[in-house]
């Protein structure tokens, strides 16, 4: 198989310490070898030295998180994430796409969406959206809010970008949205191991949010923010010019100068770190500030918070690869955040609200799961 | 038996799920930590949930003459999990209940795959300690470092696991489970097989369950610095210490090779000409750890320490090990290989045996960084090997040699706390003689007739070298 030099001496960096056992959401919610950093290092090892590629093999490396939480322990800092996105870009090129993966480059490419849904539907959330908020739509802006595929494409995320909409209103921040003209940004298909297909979804991107004149960018999601702000610079070969900020760096503001106002909530609430967010990009304290200054809340971190936070099975692709693996790490998760006493446990990112929905439905933990957005925009709403 | 029908049995057990026999899961089974170990793959890999499933496949495996290879997380750095020949993989990891906190007896009891970190922090709920803490702490399991008797920082003033297991539960190499040891603190009846089994690194027996015991957690604690410019003086503050009848929870050093690399990796601050770091840490109550500290510090100074430091809150602390946490990482990112080694000497001899482990170095042109347990005499040279290089294996070899010879002949011993495994296993003459050898090998087949537990680790089945 086709693998660069580079990322192959990468993988004979690992010394088979096995400290990730300890931070690989995968291997916890299994306890085998095959689900972990090391073994995936360790089989990749072994199997490239030959010409048979099995479909296990790719079963496996498809089945890694990219969490990033296995490197950020490693004593040599093997760059176990980047080494499988490498892997799966190889495994596609010699053996072309996955079912999944060929669904997804579909739905990305020629529909536009992750979802491969008509693109006039990303607009369905607006029609429940109170009409005292008024949502300027490709029009001239401060900021541009992209609020990503599955928030305006999946009613039960709706909430996601209504909230973070109503909030915009209500601290009179001015923005605008492009409605049918957001495309994904193409992260699933850059971590799918496709990147030349990524690429392609980039420039546009960028071109599009340039010929609209404005420079600042904001999401809820924290995938496009990682993908925008650290992949789409490093694909282009230049820097986009542009700034992109997460939402929740923007309420964090908001609510420190007085234009939001959280009215009292007597709850005990965790925080839950988006993997995207926090460890790959640093965004920890925005959250925190925000939850801590509401009155009246007892805010408990979890056992594993910041770079230590468990992945919530919804990383790296996996609920598309294999939602029952992704089912177990998302009660993982669950059953950490049920561990602190909280009610709710708060995201800052649709992808984490979704899995650990699930994973709290099916684990029956009586917990209730929101991204911030939800629970700042009912405080603050008249 | 095909592998065919070997996994319907195993199977019928297990069910299908816990069983794996494709190459790509077995691939995963076939190594452990240890650098300078083949990997083998085994023929399958079971992942069991009771101790009656392993009673089970214990019996297919005596009845077929199957090699069977215990393993829990497999960070042992003597090769002691591989599976050397082929057979099956005992996966521990899923057994991982602790199934009880006796506050009473100051007792855990766990299952064989429970994380010892787990552990500890059950344990810290009720205001209890167990004290055993190596190095892979937060992925190791109970029953590795049992069959392992894993030490760790705290052994100086704590000891090792050895002296925290109570009781044990086996399976043998005829499939039958026995219990020994208990929640007594006395118990002599019958021979002390608890402590057989301490260690036998899964050679005489599966340990499934264990009853281990747990102290009350220290009040307070504080940590210090100290750094010589000579080794000599290091040494001479080290037996000052313990003279002084002070016995710090840990007492670590670094060596010079070391102390480069930490400061090259992490810009700590430390002097890149200074010879030895010593970290000490003391705990207990308050106003002894407070006197303690001040006179570790006074001693330090009264033998010629050019700088030391006192942690008193715990960001201060963090920062402080911050440097000894970065030892072992720091050399990992040096080389392409890193062969850690423990071999052990009586702490009076520390300074010598550092003295030695840097002329060896010298000798064969390969880097060591040594750092470990100075308070125990527990060092850990770790050799920074290309194997690419030609000739570096015999090299390493030679210089590894040398090592134990030097250990030996300063009253040590070859493993401190990593084991014997395949690694160590033709050395293991040296420190027993013919006499000794035999002894352990009348034990080995007594337990094990047909050589199927473990095979190929800590003694030589049928005498003579093994690989």
């Amino acid at each position: 198989m086709k693998i660069d030099e580079k990322i192959l001496k990468e993988i004979e960096t690992c010394v088979r310490c096995g400290y990730c056992q300890a931070y690989c959401p995968t291997y916890q919610a299994t306890r085998h070898e095959g689900y972990n950093a090391r073994g995936r290092m360790q089989l990749a090892k072994a199997v490239m030295n030959g010409d048979d590629i099995s479909d296990l093999f790719r079963t496996r490396i498809n089945q890694c998180l990219l969490c990033g939480s296995c490197s950020e322990h490693c004593p040599p800092g093997v760059h176990i994430p980047e080494i499988a996105e490498r892997l799966r870009c190889a495994l596609n090129e010699k053996y072309g796409l996955t079912a999944v993966g060929e669904r997804m480059r579909k739905n990305i490419t020629e529909s536009g969406n992750v979802n491969g849904d008509e693109q006039k539907n990303r607009l369905l959330w607006l029609a429940n959206l109170s009409e005292k908020y008024n949502v300027k739509i490709n029009a001239k802006a401060e900021y541009l809010y992209l609020p990503g595929c599955v928030s305006s494409l999946y009613p039960s995320s709706y909430a996601v970008v209504q909230s973070f909409v109503g909030l915009l209103c209500i601290s009179g921040t001015d923005f605008t949205v492009l409605g049918e003209n957001e495309l994904c940004c193409g992260y699933p298909l850059f971590i799918g191991g496709m990147e030349s297909e990524a690429k392609s979804v980039a420039r546009e991107n960028v071109k599009c949010v340039k010929e609209l004149g404005i420079d600042k960018i904001v999401t809820t999601c924290p995938s496009c923010y990682y993908m925008w702000k650290h992949h789409y610079p490093e694909l282009l070969g230049e820097e986009t010019g542009l700034k992109v900020i997460h939402g929740v760096e923007l309420l964090a503001e908001l609510c420190e100068n007085g234009k939001l106002h959280p009215r009292e909530l007597n709850e005990t609430v965790t925080y839950h770190d988006p993997c995207d967010l926090g460890r790959k990009s640093g965004i920890f304290e925005s959250p925190r500030k925000i939850l801590t200054s509401i009155p009246g809340i007892t805010f408990k971190e979890m056992r594993k918070n910041r770079v230590d936070a468990v992945c919530c099975g919804g990383g790296g692709n996996l609920e598309s690869n294999d939602p029952v693996l992704s089912g177990k790490v998302s009660a993982l998760r669950i059953s950490q955040a049920a561990e602190t006493g909280a009610t709710t446990i708060v995201s800052c990112c649709q992808q984490c609200r979704r899995t650990l929905q699930s994973g709290a439905r099916t684990t029956r933990t009586r917990i209730k799961v929101a991204d911030i957005t939800e629970l700042l925009f009912k405080l603050c709403e008249e | 038996m095909t592998v065919e029908l070997l996994k319907e049995r195993l199977e019928a057990i297990l069910g299908a799920e816990n069983v794996l026999t494709e190459y790509e899961d077995l691939v995963c089974y076939s190594f452990d930590a240890t650098m300078n170990v083949d990997a083998y793959i085994p023929l399958a890999v079971v992942l069991p949930e009771t101790t009656e499933q392993i009673a089970e496949i214990v019996k297919i495996a005596a009845e077929e003459k199957i090699p069977l290879f215990p393993r829990g997380a497999g960070t042992n750095l003597s090769g002691g999990t591989v599976p050397v020949g082929g057979g099956i993989v005992i996966s521990m990891c899923r057994m991982n209940k602790i199934i009880e906190i006796d506050e009473d007896n100051l007792t855990a009891t766990v299952q064989a795959g429970v994380v010892i970190e787990d552990l500890i922090n059950e344990a810290k709920k009720h205001g209890l300690l167990y004290a055993p803490d190596p190095g892979t702490v937060h992925c190791a399991t109970m029953g590795g470092s049992i069959a392992e008797c894993a030490g760790g920082l705290r052994g100086v003033k704590y000891g090792v696991t050895r002296d925290y297991v109570m009781g044990v539960e086996v399976v043998s190499a005829d499939g039958d489970v026995s219990r020994f040891g208990g929640k007594t603190v006395k118990n002599v009846t019958g021979y002390s097989m608890t402590q057989l089994f301490v260690a036998s690194e899964g050679t005489l027996g599966i340990i499934t369950e264990a009853t281990v015991r747990l102290i009350p957690l220290p009040e307070s604690r504080r940590s210090m610095m100290a750094v010589f410019m000579d080794l000599e003086s290091a040494g001479k503050a080290i037996s000052a210490i313990i003279r002084s009848h002070i016995i710090p929870a840990t007492l670590e050093i670094m060596d010079n090779a070391t102390i480069r690399c930490v400061e090259e990796t992490t810009g700590a601050g430390l002097p890149v000409d200074a010879e030895a770091v010593l970290l000490i840490e003391v705990d207990g109550f308050e106003g002894e750890v407070v006197r303690d500290a001040e006179r570790i510090v006074d001693i330090c100074k009264e033998f010629g320490a050019e700088r030391t430091e006192r942690a008193d809150t715990d960001t201060e602390r963090d920062s402080l090990w911050a440097a000894r946490r970065a030892a072992l990482p720091s050399l990992i990112k040096r080389a392409s290989s890193t062969i850690l080694e423990d071999a052990t000497v009586p702490r009076s001899a520390v300074s010598e045996m550092l003295r030695a482990v840097s002329a060896i170095s010298e000798k064969y042109g390969i880097p060591i960084g040594t750092f470990g347990h100075a308070g125990d005499g527990n060092l850990h040279p770790t050799i920074l090997a290309d194997f690419s290089r030609d000739g570096e294996s015999e090299k390493v070899e030679a210089a590894i040699k040398d090592i134990f010879a030097a250990a030996l002949s300063l009253g040590g011993t070859l493993s401190g706390e990593h084991g014997i495994g395949v690694a160590k296993i033709n050395y293991m003459k040296d420190e027993f003689g013919d006499s000794g050898l035999r002894l352990m090998r009348k034990i080995k087949k007594a337990l094990d007739p047909d050589n199927i537990l473990n095979p190929g680790k800590l003694i030589p089945f049928d005498g003579g070298d093994v690989i």
